[in-house]
């Protein structure tokens, strides 16, 4: 994770902007307001890095500011060119090669840029790409008009999302009220709830946990590895979604729309179910940007004729590729095609009940409750002995 | 939560209703008290204790 939510600096940053932006009612003013404490979260949290000489702070507070800078040019460059498919593919490989830094360390200590690669740690990289990603898009199908620098910075940078998403829609971004409308006092109770609810998980019982249990797999024998395989799933969705809860809770006392990322995802029945419940922001991002685009030329590549085998190439494709936004490595490549191998097994079992019985005895076999019962037991095996595989190591 | 209304738990309008609604607000900052105070202790030595104790 990128950004401790209990460090200091965060809670300055909210507590300033709840101070500043609450009595504002011009959404221009506002959105700069925003911009400028968006921006003083990274450069405080640089700044107050005791293993950091002054000269490193001033040079990467610098490469920040020039950083939003080239999004923001490259936004406008996409949305004014005469072909914007091109620039957003240029613009696109030059992320890439920010994002392979961040991801690979060992490639930026060889080029030398070992503390960039911090900053972009710093700025939660792999969530400020996806969001990147999104604004590129809808700067090349001309569906919003370019941001200025604050929205830019906004957009990409917002301090709340920062540690671990969500990953905002750039649509949701752009629809959201430039003022929000006034707290009321049942909302300010939830959004402070699901603040402290996010302390509680991550700070007594994800670290409860953690201390008791985990052992860094570690644990003797297969029946230990087992049982601490799906602690540490229990644990991953504690830790995980008490930053989205922490994230929700500051977006909705200062009006920033935060999307939701966890919907029980222990009681998912299936994975596909599990992957609308599990970091439902990613999953909602790899659908609009990768799974429904491939598919759709997939269709068409076949002239309609194999629906099913798209779909499934589209699967495939799309979680290897999330695997390796995860970490760019084998084991996440492994992971990811795991759950692209469960989701095209979920699809085709699906599709063959259907083809065979009917939606009728479908409905019946999904509202049966020992079936239920069965498949949330299965498809948490499933997921907790997938990250299991994924994170093991001695 | 953005979409969620603003009448969710709203009372019925009765005394009793209204009564039992701020009850439950009482309730909810009780319990976020109690969550704040363990995050507090267990931050470092509660969790420390626990561990050692285990």
């Amino acid at each position: 994770m990128a950004v401790d939510f209990f460090a200091r600096p965060v809670w300055l940053v909210f507590g300033l902007a709840v101070l500043l932006l609450t009595p504002l009612t011009s959404g221009a003013v506002r959105k700069w307001v925003l911009a400028a404490l968006n921006l003083m979260l990274i450069v405080t949290i640089l700044w107050s890095n005791p293993f950091m000489v002054r000269a490193s702070q001033v040079k990467l507070s610098i490469a920040l500011i020039v950083g939003v800078g080239l999004a923001w040019a490259s936004l406008r460059l996409i949305r004014r060119a005469g072909k914007p498919g091109l620039a957003a593919c240029l613009c696109s490989i030059g992320l890439l090669a920010v994002w392979l830094l961040h991801k690979l360390p060992h490639l930026a200590q060889k080029a030398h840029l070992d503390r960039f690669s911090g900053l972009l740690v710093t700025v939660g990289f792999s969530y400020a790409a996806l969001r990147m990603v999104e604004a590129m898009r809808a700067m090349a199908e001309r569906r919003h008009a370019a941001p200025d620098i604050a929205d830019t910075i906004n957009y990409l940078l917002p301090f709340n999302m920062l540690a671990a998403g969500p990953i905002q829609a750039y649509d949701d971004f752009v629809a959201q009220p430039q003022v929000p409308e006034p707290l009321t006092f049942k909302r300010t109770l939830a959004c402070a709830e699901r603040i402290v609810n996010g302390l509680f998980k991550k700070y007594a019982l994800a670290l409860t946990l953690q201390r008791l249990f985990l052992t860094d797999w570690r644990s003797h024998g297969l029946y230990l590895l087992l049982v601490e395989s799906q602690i540490y799933y229990v644990w991953l969705y504690l830790d995980f979604s008490a930053y989205s809860d922490i994230a929700v809770g500051m977006g909705g006392l200062l009006g920033i729309a935060t999307p939701e990322n966890f919907n029980r995802p222990y009681l998912a029945r299936n994975v596909i179910d599990f992957w609308e419940r599990w970091h439902i922001s990613l999953s909602q991002f790899i659908r609009r940007n990768v799974f429904l685009p491939l598919q759709l030329f997939f269709v068409r590549r076949s002239e309609g004729s194999n629906a099913l085998g798209a779909a499934c190439l589209a699967f495939a494709i799309s979680f290897t590729l999330c695997g390796l936004w995860h970490n760019v490595s084998v084991r996440w490549l492994f992971w990811g095609a795991i759950q692209a191998s469960g989701l095209i097994v979920c699809y085709l079992y699906r599709h063959i009940l259907l083809k065979r019985h009917g939606r009728k005895w479908v409905n019946a076999q999904v509202a049966n409750p020992v079936q239920r019962a069965i498949s949330i037991v299965l498809t948490f095996e499933f997921a907790a002995l997938s990250v299991a595989a994924t994170m093991y190591q001695r | 939560m953005a979409d969620e209304p603003e009448n969710v738990n709203q009372s019925d309008g009765t005394l009793a209703g209204r009564r039992a609604e701020r009850i439950k607000i009482v309730l909810r900052i009780i319990w976020m008290a109690i969550q704040i105070a363990i995050v507090l202790w267990a931050g470092e030595s509660g969790v420390h204790f626990l561990y050692q104790g285990f």
